[in-house]
């Protein structure tokens, strides 16, 4: 692949001249580099895409069984970016929800909750941290006891109006 | 039935004539085992009203949560004041009095349902709570420190007039919030209060015992002792009833 793509780039860079580019997805740089260099031939793009001037932003597919903790690259590029954001599905009382969470951003203090974001006809939308839970990283999911114990307790002895227990 | 119990034997040791014999106390003992039965109680109690309370937003349990942590950490601190005996029964009774109170505030807000709403900040209310109840228990003891203490118990003979405000109020307000506790159980049927209700009852059994007591190794003092610490007991039995009962 070498020097290849670089061509393509070149022309279509010079001609539309982006601030940001996303690619979705590295993955697919599996199916046409051996194992062995592909994290060599992302290094490349990426490193190409910054001399550019060029933010980039990529989608890489994590493997997720249910059951199993899991890697974010199996190739373990992780360090070759800045910030790595994780999308994955989270089954909460029978019912598939979507979980984002920031595992790393360089030189940033981030929120470490997993939070639950939407997609809609607006954008994507964060909204609440899974606070009521554990275990959603490791697909098994069950509720924090002592949430569960502060939420029996206010049962018990709240008297807030409008409690959504 | 302990409750029942103690007062029981409290009233019947009460009735005796004191022997002039000194009794058992030893100040490290009573200092483990308050911190045991009573210190650590009380924080897992105030840890859980603050969770509970950033949740769900009602007054009543962080106050009941600071009134216990007041009571627990008063007790503890008070123990582990060796140097001086009154001392340490003036931080621990001053803060029977607090927690009484607060407990009883929490314990009206559960009575007539009120609540004051605080939608954010939450969190900086459990805060100036805590922090609020443990800034006057070190207040007591630096004011202990500096030998600036009234004077609350006599060796032998028994309270001064203040101490008998001061526990004769507790006693009071701790036996009113624990039939305010003991009504909410009988309209919810929710353990967590029926226990709260014994635990204040217990407690106020032994403000009472302890207020009766002529010696601090004597009978009563221990009966009183026992009741403080089996209140801190039924604290801890009425949380793992409601763990049990979410699991």
């Amino acid at each position: 692949m070498e020097g290849e793509w670089e061509n393509i780039l070149d022309d279509s860079i010079s001609e539309i001249r982006p601030h940001r580019i996303a690619i979705d997805s590295l993955s697919h740089f599996e199916m046409f580099v051996p194992e062995r260099e592909l994290r060599r031939e992302v290094y490349r793009l990426l490193m190409y895409f910054k001399t550019k001037g060029l933010s980039s932003i990529g989608t890489w597919d994590a493997p997720q069984t249910a059951g199993q903790t899991f890697s974010v690259t199996e190739a373990g590029m992780s360090f070759l970016v800045d910030c790595i954001v994780l999308l994955r599905f989270v089954e909460i009382q029978s019912s598939l929800k979507k979980g984002l969470a920031i595992l790393k951003m360089r030189g940033s203090d981030h929120d470490k909750r997993l939070r639950e974001f939407e997609i809609t006809s607006r954008g994507i939308k964060v909204t609440e941290a899974f606070t009521d839970y554990e275990g959603l990283m490791t697909g098994s999911p069950r509720r924090s006891l002592t949430d569960d114990a502060a939420r029996a307790m206010a049962e018990a002895l709240g008297t807030r109006r409008g409690r959504s227990a | 039935m302990p409750v029942a119990t103690l007062i029981a034997l409290i009233a019947i040791l009460n009735a005796v004539p004191p022997s002039g014999v000194q009794g058992f106390f030893d100040p490290l003992l009573n200092a483990v085992l308050n911190t045991l039965f009573v210190g650590i109680v009380s924080l897992v109690v105030a840890y859980l009203s603050a969770r509970s309370y950033v949740l769900d937003g009602s007054m009543s349990i962080i106050l009941v949560g600071s009134g216990v942590l007041c009571f627990g950490s008063g007790h503890m601190v008070g123990g582990w004041f060796s140097g001086s005996l009154n001392v340490g029964i003036a931080i621990a009774n001053i803060g029977y009095l607090l927690s009484s109170v607060i407990i009883l505030i929490g314990a009206t807000f559960i009575a007539t349902g009120a609540n004051i709403e605080v939608s954010r900040f939450r969190k900086q209310v459990v805060m100036v709570a805590f922090l609020g109840v443990l800034l006057f228990v070190t207040v007591l003891a630096a004011i202990g420190l500096q030998g600036a203490m009234p004077i609350f118990f006599v060796e032998g003979i028994g309270p001064t007039p203040t101490r008998l405000v001061v526990l004769l109020s507790a006693f009071t307000l701790y036996v009113i919030s624990s039939l305010i506790f003991m009504l909410r159980y009988g309209k919810s049927h929710v353990d967590l209060a029926y226990w709260y209700s014994l635990a204040l009852a217990l407690l106020a059994v032994g403000v009472l015992g302890v207020l009766l007591a002529r010696s601090i190794g004597g009978p009563i003092g221990w009966l009183g002792r026992t009741g403080l610490w089996l209140g801190g007991v039924y604290f801890t039995v009425g949380l793992f009833r409601l763990l049990k009962r979410i699991r």
